[in-house]
């Protein structure tokens, strides 16, 4: 009985025959290729729009839309190659046929051998030593049991050597194209994010339509958001809100006497008043004309700080666009070349053309269309030290600062806040 | 793991040979005692330089006949078990300390091989 169990005990230990198992992919040919509609999460646009006739009230009007995505699919066949080695499989089925065929020979030659018992031995017990016999067939039984397992695993592990191949479709998207789709109002409370980071609201809309007045407002809005989400604008509507805000802190901040306040304030008051002029036009020229003339006195009396925050700072043409965002622009074709002396005068300006000429260290000429304008080139700017040859191309953004005559030459000066050359 | 089943294996199916008569572990007795001829232990079983020790052990337990038996087979075996400390070997030849230490644990045994 208990050689039986011990034999069912050892047969059972080849189960734990470990087998090396390794995962490879290997792509075959390409099946199809395919167009897969989706659509996606949108967002959120607005439009502002402000009346000419009541600048004090914003009205924006919000429009959902979806992300209709096209993607191109490739379809391939894919093979997962899943192979399955017994490393030791070869030494185990060779010793486990050696152990196995040596017990053979152990158990037939016991039958052979002397079945007398050893009678050099007498032990505690009062037995002699077992015979040629008996031993023979021990050495038969221990072999078996190193033999037998070891051929189970190795005929385990080499029965389950080999791979196995599925295979299988994948998709790779190969490109995909969005469009806006499924445009329509929304409706829904929005609320104003101040440029302090306060909010206000919510304000409801009716037809998709929110309206607001300058009026109650503590400070300037910095943008729209719509459940949680900002509510992104055209440049032409950022420009508005921009308007807006100037023209708001000008109904709320009164001034009197502009050489009664601070030249920090004086500057902020100038941005505001250029900035509403594009909604009020000449209703605030008067007062943009007295600021600029008490900005332009204390700068000739050298006094600190007649420049924006972080005017001289700026480290690009595009920063230099976002400070002093241009009002016209003056190019080949552009359609302000028809603006006057008078329009252009201190308003920002984007002018594209090449260099002309240079006529000081830093005042060169640029020329477009069939005009030209003088540069003037701060000295510590940090692009001064840029090379612009003659005739290269070029584009700037700054301020015009009326006409000047330099020799025989007479032109619109516009004082440069970045220059650089373009292709 | 498996060794140690195989070593199970082999006590359990190796190790043991046929049963000895109870004649031949008494004459076994006889003969690891005589071969050893310890001092202490002939003064015990009454032997003199001149004995024959064989012959006279033999004589006085009875155990000369094939057909002898033991009262008790397995307090014998019992009390003979320090003579075979050195092995079981019929040949071996046990030591007078272990000689003298299974005639002090068992006086009946000194009794029964003629002694006082």
């Amino acid at each position: 009985m208990a050689r039986r169990l011990s034999a069912v005990l050892l047969c059972g230990l080849a189960g734990c025959a470990s087998m090396d198992e390794s995962m490879r992919v290997e792509r075959g040919p390409k099946l199809r290729d395919f167009e897969r509609p989706r659509i996606v999460e949108g967002g959120v646009t607005g439009k502002v729009t402000i009346d000419p006739m009541a600048p004090g009230k914003l009205s924006l009007a919000l429009s959902g839309y979806d992300t209709c995505r096209t993607e191109r699919v490739e379809e391939f066949a894919e093979e997962h190659i899943r192979e399955r080695r017994g490393a030791g499989a070869g030494a185990s089925i060779s010793a486990g046929v050696l152990f196995s065929a040596a017990s053979a020979v152990a158990l037939g030659l016991s039958f052979a051998l002397s079945k007398e018992p050893d009678r050099t031995h007498l032990d505690g017990a009062g037995r002699y030593g077992p015979s040629q016999s008996q031993t023979a067939r021990a050495w038969s039984i221990g072999l078996v049991c190193f033999g037998v397992p070891a051929l189970a695993v190795g005929l385990v592990q080499w029965l389950r050597t080999g791979e196995e191949i599925e295979t299988v479709k994948v998709e790779q998207i190969a490109g995909q194209r969005d469009e806006t789709c499924n445009v329509r109002a929304v409706d829904g409370p929005v609320y104003l994010r101040m440029e302090d980071g306060s909010a206000v609201g919510p304000v409801p809309t009716s037809g998709g339509v929110l309206s607001f007045e300058a009026k109650p407002l503590k400070g300037p809005v910095d943008s729209f958001v719509f459940y949680e989400r900002e509510v992104s604008l055209d440049e032409g509507s950022k420009s508005l809100v921009i308007a807006f805000n100037g023209c708001a802190k000008l109904e709320r901040e009164s001034l009197a006497d502009p050489a009664a306040v601070a030249t920090g304030a004086l500057l902020k008051r100038l941005e505001a008043t250029r900035a509403c002029r594009h909604l009020r036009g000449d209703a605030v020229a008067a007062e943009q004309t007295r600021l600029e003339e008490e900005l332009g006195r204390r700068r000739e009396g050298g006094e600190a700080g007649t420049f924006l925050p972080g005017a001289k700072s700026l480290k690009s043409f595009e920063e230099a666009t976002q400070a002093y965002p241009p009002r016209f622009t003056l190019h080949d074709g552009s359609a302000d070349l028809a603006q006057g002396l008078d329009a252009l005068t201190n308003q920002n300006v984007l002018v594209r053309g090449r260099v002309q000429a240079g006529l000081s260290p830093n005042i060169g000429v640029v020329a477009y269309a069939d005009r030209e304008v003088f540069v003037f080139l701060p000295s510590d700017a940090p692009w001064v030290h840029d090379d612009f040859p003659l005739g290269s191309s070029v584009e700037l953004v700054g301020v015009v600062s009326g006409l000047q005559t330099v020799g025989e030459r007479t032109a619109p000066l516009v004082r440069a806040v970045w220059m650089r050359k373009v292709r | 793991m498996s060794m140690r089943v195989v070593a199970v294996l082999l006590v359990l199916t190796a190790c043991e040979g046929a049963e000895a008569t109870d004649a031949e572990v008494c004459r076994d007795v006889v003969r690891r005692l005589c071969s050893s001829r310890c001092e202490a232990a002939d003064a015990k079983l009454g032997l003199t330089i001149d004995s024959n020790c064989t012959a006279q052990l033999t004589a006085a337990s009875g155990c000369g006949s094939d057909d002898f038996k033991f009262e008790s087979r397995s307090a014998f075996l019992s009390c003979r078990l320090p003579i075979i400390r050195a092995g079981d070997n019929v040949d071996q030849v046990p030591s007078c300390d272990d000689v003298d230490d299974m005639l002090r644990g068992c006086p009946s045994l000194v009794q029964f091989y003629g002694g006082r």
